[in-house]
């Protein structure tokens, strides 16, 4: 033995020998090996594979140059072993793997030879029940990881397990434990869970991504470790959109009104988007095709775009968490129509306008010599203005004679509306020669009637003025 | 006895006499830096087209409009029809209007001059330029045919210095308040200005009437028609419309123009 040690202390070099440290490795930590190294439990039909690194501790380049693995149970996995021999940097590290795969319930050893360093590798073999995934060949390994697959955030993929006992004597399975985030179970079993020879029980773990990154989790039964993997994506907006509702600020329609319109979502958005937000006016007027009034109050008049940020349970505008539009001077239907940038529709509402009554903004009545002026402006959201009623009162409150004076307004409405570009909306003038001393008249009640009824514009004043004289030049 | 008053009433006469046109608010100075008419009524506006670009200032009174260019002052009509124009150096300007709604003065910073519409042009009014420094004046106002009042911010309160048109001479100054600015002195005597809740009104009764909004960071003031004042955002093209005509107080938002 010692003449064996000789010769190959002989054949290598000298720094190989102190350079090489050999390391377990979990994944995430690497634990140095001793002359022993407990590599865990499997039970028989499982297969547990350890990861070990040979790493170059020294300042120069260290050869790996010898392998070997002699013992029931254990087994080099070839594909992980490099080619020998390997030069390993100073810093690196090559590595490879050893399964062990038990076929009874027994301790196993087995030794193994990195260069001269000699390392005996222990292993147990327990009683346990199989884990068979659904959909899968056969009973898991250890270590093996079950791969849940592209899962969108906010969505779940349930996995089935079907745990047997192999073996010909009762065994009960002490713990079954999940952990991870994203994943949870088990579902549908509770331990200790006594199983019979060949029996089985089933259950799930579930995988549901809280972020759109790969996720890791675990799965313990008594014990024996098995991975579990997938990959949270973001899903399509389209996704967390059932529960999207488009309020208005008012459901109360009706003209000349600034009314305004935020979008919510049932809950926090998980992923980022945008859409759009058309709005579209349909006239209830004979004739009248639309109402440019009718629009949005900041950006483009019938478009707005709609973001929604990751997080919020609500759309915003340009920052904004609402957006402001005018009803317009015309009945009719306002709709709002939310289209997702990829196309998809995702919500719509309609505001109605229902026919109204002429709306008097400003009244006012104006006293020049020989004249009384009377201006209203106001809107007629029917189009249909006919009938316009003056009544001039003194300023004792008596009635000027001749009473009310009507005024047949229909078809210069009619020839108004059809020009103009401000929808319903106008301004009358209405001038009425007099004689007599004008200071007497002191008020005017008006009355204007369309299709939808009439209003009464009570006692306006009428005051005097001297209108500003301004002679125009030209330049 | 009672006065004899008649109204023709002659049918035919009184259908005849009645004319229809679109309702205008005002004008104003759009996102763009254009002076535009404002058509429409309280909650239902409308922009028209431009009337001029590139402008620095602009008021309107509700039947004349002061329009301040890089190069001009101009004054116009209701139409937006140019009346009379003179140079000016850059720089913005503030504008004032009498009770009627003609034209008054302007008040150019950059140059610290003061000019009076004389009906077909302006001419320049001297005055005490070192009663203020040129950068406190906020604006200024025409309370009548005698006097300019310029609003100044001193002290961190805000005075109205009044001036003899004549003279160019100190007259009285009032002091009124520690008001946040900008502030806006109209010739019908309220004063319109912001706190953190939004636009106040003061009459000149000095009753004050609250509109409750949330205004942008920056914002200037100008009259924009009668009984109207326009509130621009000077970060974005964001404009407000606030009614001031007693009674009607409300606070709008204005359309931006259309991209």
């Amino acid at each position: 033995m010692k003449t064996w040690l000789r010769l190959a202390v002989a054949l290598l070099p000298i720094p190989a020998m102190a350079q090489i440290q050999v390391f377990t490795f979990n994944g995430t930590t690497e634990t140095a090996v001793g002359s022993i190294v407990n590599i865990g439990s499997a039970t028989p039909g499982d297969t547990l594979e350890t990861r070990f690194r040979v790493r170059n501790q020294g300042a120069g380049p260290a050869t790996f140059q010898t392998l070997s693995l002699a013992g029931e149970g254990f087994q080099l996995v070839s594909a992980s072993v490099p080619s020998l021999p390997y030069i390993i940097a100073p810093g690196s590290f090559a590595e490879f793997r050893v399964d062990f795969a038990p076929t009874s319930v027994a301790t196993y050893s087995a030794f193994m030879a990195v260069n001269t360093t000699n390392i005996t590798v222990q292993g147990s073999g327990v009683a346990g029940a199989s884990v068979t995934p659904t959909g899968s060949q056969g009973p898991l390994a250890g270590s093996t990881a079950i791969d849940f697959g592209t899962v969108a955030v906010g969505s779940s993929k349930v996995q089935s397990f079907t745990l047997s006992n192999p073996g010909a004597a009762n065994l009960t399975v002490q713990a079954i434990a999940v952990s991870g985030a994203g994943f949870s179970g088990p579902i549908g079993v509770t331990t200790p869970l006594p199983i019979a020879p060949g029996q089985t029980v089933s259950f799930q773990v579930k995988f549901q991504p809280v972020t759109a990154q790969p996720a890791q989790g675990t799965l313990v039964v008594d014990g024996r470790s098995f991975n579990l993997t997938g990959l949270g994506i973001s899903p399509p907006l389209e996704a967390v959109l059932p529960s999207l509702a488009i309020h208005l600020a008012s459901t109360a329609g009706a003209s000349a009104q600034q009314n305004s319109l935020s979008i919510a979502l049932g809950s926090a958005s998980p992923v980022g988007g945008s859409g759009t937000l058309a709005m579209q006016f349909t006239p209830s007027v004979p004739g009248v095709t639309d109402d440019p009034s009718v629009q949005f109050l900041s950006g483009k008049a019938r478009l707005a775009t709609v973001n929604f940020n990751q997080g919020s349970a609500a759309g915003t505008f340009n920052g904004q968490p609402s957006i402001a539009f005018s009803t317009g001077a015309t009945a009719g239907t306002i709709s709002f129509a939310l289209t997702l940038e990829d196309g998809t529709p995702a919500g719509q509402t309609t505001l109605t306008i229902p026919p109204a009554a002429v709306t008097l903004d400003t009244a006012a009545g104006l006293r020049k010599a020989g004249e009384l002026d009377v201006s209203l402006t106001g809107l007629d959201n029917t189009y249909s203005a006919s009938e316009l009623s003056f009544t001039f009162y003194d300023t004792a409150g008596a009635t000027v004679q001749p009473g009310a004076i009507p005024v047949n307004v229909g078809s210069i409405f009619q020839q108004y509306f059809a020009s103009t570009q401000v929808s319903g909306m106008f301004a009358l003038l209405a001038k009425f020669p007099v004689t007599g001393d004008t200071t007497q008249i002191a008020s005017v009640t008006v009355q204007i009637t369309n299709s939808a009824g009439t209003i009464t514009a009570q006692q306006v004043p009428i005051a005097g003025s001297t209108p500003p004289q301004v002679v125009p030049t030209s330049y | 006895m009672k006065p004899v008053v008649m109204i023709f009433m002659l049918a035919a006469a009184v259908c005849a006499q009645p004319a229809l046109a679109p309702p205008q608010v005002g004008f104003l100075r759009d996102g763009a830096n254009s002076f535009r008419p404002v058509f429409g009524i309280a909650g239902n506006f409308v922009l028209g087209g431009a009337a001029f670009s590139g402008v620095a200032s602009a008021a309107y009174s509700g039947s004349f409009g002061l329009v301040k260019t890089d190069t001009s002052v101009i004054a116009v009509d209701s139409l937006g029809k140019v009346l009379a124009s003179m140079d000016a150096p850059t720089g913005p300007a503030a504008f004032a209007f009498f009770s009627d709604g003609s034209p008054a003065f302007v008040y150019l910073s950059s140059a610290n001059l003061l000019f009076e519409w004389y009906g077909t042009g302006f001419q320049m009014v001297p005055f005490d330029c070192q009663l203020f420094p040129p950068s406190a004046v906020l604006g200024i106002s025409a309370p009548d045919r005698a006097h300019v009042a310029f609003l100044i911010e001193r002290n961190g309160g805000l005075r109205e210095f009044r001036l003899l048109v004549e003279s160019g001479q100190p007259d009285s100054q009032i002091f009124l308040g520690r008001v946040n600015t900008p502030a806006l002195r109209l010739a019908s005597g309220e004063l319109v200005y912001t706190d953190s809740n939004g636009v106040v009104i003061r009459k000149a009764d000095a009753t004050e009437i609250h509109l409750n909004a949330q205004l942008p960071a920056r914002f200037s003031l100008a009259q924009m028609g009668a009984g109207w004042v326009a509130l621009s955002d000077l970060g974005s093209s964001v404009r407000f419309a606030i009614r001031v005509t007693p009674g009607r107080e409300s606070l709008y938002f204005l359309p931006e123009v259309s991209q």
